[in-house]
């Protein structure tokens, strides 16, 4: 099928979501004039109005303000969490598939293992050994994401191993490590930028689910999961304060998920 | 899985063995993992819990406790202990609450079990209901938004979605009360909960692979001889289109179980997830171990149960074993 090279209307919708997201990563304060820890007690459970556009809390405090210092706590460590994933599983992945059969064979087998074990189940493992924190969460998804990305560069480096190319390149004197710069590695990024895009936004649900539970930053923060998890204690009373940080979580990781098909689409027009 | 699933030498039952034997190895390299892993536990969760204060034990009691509560500190024989006794199903004390963990299993496991199970079948209702209706549904339109859902539902927080059922089904529409209700009528708004982010990539699949079917040159000719829409449908594309979805649900009982631990959190049922949450916090090392390899087990149970399924479902296995000859499979 072939696709215009003009992005969908969905696509430019994504990458200004994204272009928010970054704004309020860099200067929150352009975004809202409020404080995301102080609240004004009488103002407290408000109903989302003019002023408060997503209502209050249960201290008072706006709830926009709070996402949108929020985006500071999720989206720099989905990003450090996923780049681990990437970074572990590239080291393991392209190990395994440039070592002899016999090492290929035992790492393949860890892989196996580990995306047998639910990706939750195996950061609650990380988690368990490391404690509680924002650091650590991200660790822990990070991990947690490793055997997926090792899985792909393993397969991805052998297919390439055998390409004409590159056995040419090898007949022509190329030695191991000049065949894997620039003949291997190179031909590793687009895929992997691709899947990278997908892992980020389950990062980004991944890690707020670590904070819903508990295990990441501790409750003055205004982190995502660990808002709603805090609204839930006001969930007869005061709807707003669940529904827009899932919101928030919703519209980022459905942005990545576009930009990272529209990368896909774009990688596979190319001739 | 890409693996072939008829490969001509083995019959079916040899290639049944080879899944089993495949499985369990998979089962001893997730115990083994998480107990290296666990073993690096910083401190030891024995201690951290004995030797509280409060609690005024001598120091010979906390070594008698250790001992009771993890074998020996040798670890080559303290995995072989723990091995053989996970074996004989066996997972342990929770150091926190001081029971066998098994006997929380038996508790727990039923609550997460059934979750599962309605979480489950729902995707799969789901999922068909998704593949129906963007195909059949009277406006383009209508059809477009149901094609939508899945990428929708993937990127829906899990326990965002189970609050807001709970706000819209009970506290509005009053619907099904969330607390004092029966055991199988209690997970149903969970189960609903889970079934959203589950069905997705079921669905997604199902909806490609539907796309591709449609064109092949069978459909064209059945339609062409005066099939209609509908028939075409159920008779040729739905079940040529099924299988790689149907691999997909398999794979997704495993994360059934994980997205358990969150949606009992929201809806307050005391199952494997609040077991898990409890064994988190507590650092319950033996407890998390027992959970994690559930999770494996329900891994790759459903993959053997997918594997033995699909040369029954899928119509060109099928024709081919009619034929009698073997299929080397993509």
């Amino acid at each position: 099928m072939k696709r215009f090279s003009i992005p969908s209307p969905l696509s430019v919708l994504s990458a200004i979501v994204i272009g928010i997201c970054v704004v309020a990563i860099l200067w929150p304060s352009a975004l809202t004039s409020g404080d995301p820890a102080t609240g004004v007690a009488p103002e407290h459970l408000l109903p989302p109005d003019s002023a408060h556009w997503c209502g209050t809390d249960q201290l008072g405090r706006d709830v926009l303000t709070r996402i949108i210092y929020g985006a500071r706590e999720t989206l720099p460590a989905a990003f450090v969490a996923t780049m681990t994933g990437i970074v572990l599983g590239s080291v393991i992945g392209g190990f395994a598939a440039l070592s002899g059969p016999a090492v290929d064979t035992l790492l393949s087998g860890v892989i196996d293992v580990l995306l047998a074990i639910p990706e939750l189940l195996l950061a609650l493992t990380v988690v368990i050994l490391t404690g509680f924190g924002p650091v650590h969460a991200a660790l822990a998804v990070g991990i947690s994401q490793t055997a997926g990305f090792a899985r792909i560069v393993r397969n991805l480096v052998r297919t390439l191993r055998s390409q004409t190319y590159v056995e040419a390149a090898r007949l022509s004197g190329t030695g191991f490590w000049g065949i894997v710069g620039w003949h291997i590695l190179p031909n590793t990024f687009r895929p992997l930028l691709g899947m990278g895009i997908l892992r980020y936004a389950t990062a980004i649900l991944s890690l707020a689910t670590l904070g819903f539970l508990g295990y990441s930053a501790p409750p003055p923060t205004p982190e995502w999961g660990l808002m709603i998890s805090e609204g839930r204690d006001y969930l007869a009373t005061a709807w707003w304060m669940t529904t827009f940080p899932g919101l928030a979580l919703l519209t980022v990781a459905l942005a990545a998920n576009r930009l990272s098909q529209a990368m896909t689409n774009a990688g596979e027009e190319r001739p | 899985m890409n693996v072939s699933h008829f490969p001509e030498r083995r019959g079916f039952a040899g290639h049944f063995l080879v899944q089993v034997g495949r499985a369990l190895l998979i089962l001893w390299g997730a115990f083994t993992l998480t107990f290296i892993l666990l073993q690096m536990m910083p401190g030891d969760a024995v201690m951290i819990r004995f030797m509280d204060p409060e609690l005024g034990l001598s120091p010979e009691q906390i070594e008698t406790m250790r001992v009771l509560y993890s074998g020996s500190s040798n670890p080559v024989f303290q995995y072989f202990h723990t091995l053989w006794q996970v074996l004989h199903g066996n997972f342990g004390y929770s150091v926190q609450l001081g029971v066998p963990v098994g006997k929380l299993l038996s508790t727990a496991l039923p609550v997460t079990l059934r979750l599962a199970g309605v979480g489950f079948l729902l995707s799969l209702v789901w999922t068909l209901a998704i593949a129906v209706g963007a195909s059949l549904l009277p406006l383009r339109a209508l059809r477009q938004a149901v094609h939508a859902l899945p990428g929708l539902w993937s990127a829906i927080p899990l326990y965002w979605s189970g609050i807001l059922i709970i706000q819209v089904l009970s506290f509005r529409l009053h619907l099904l009360p969330v607390v004092g209700v029966g055991a199988w009528e209690g997970v149903l708004l969970p189960g609903l909960a889970v079934s959203l982010p589950v069905a997705a990539p079921q669905a997604k699949l199902l909806l490609q692979q539907i796309e591709e079917t449609e064109r092949l040159p069978f459909v064209m000719a059945s339609r062409t001889r005066g099939a209609s829409r509908v028939s075409v449908f159920f008779r040729h594309i739905l079940p040529n289109s099924v299988i790689p979805s149907l691999t997909m649900a398999g794979l997704s009982l495993g994360e059934l179980i994980a997205g358990a631990i969150v949606t009992e959190t929201v809806f307050g049922l005391n199952g494997l997830g609040q077991m898990t949450r409890d064994a988190v916090s507590g650092q319950d090392v033996a407890v998390l171990q027992a959970v994690v390899l559930i999770g494996a087990a329900g891994f790759v149970g459903a993959n053997l149960a997918v594997d033995l399924l699909i040369p029954l479902i899928d119509p060109t296995l099928r024709m081919s074993h009619r034929i009698g000859g073997g299929k080397s499979g993509s």
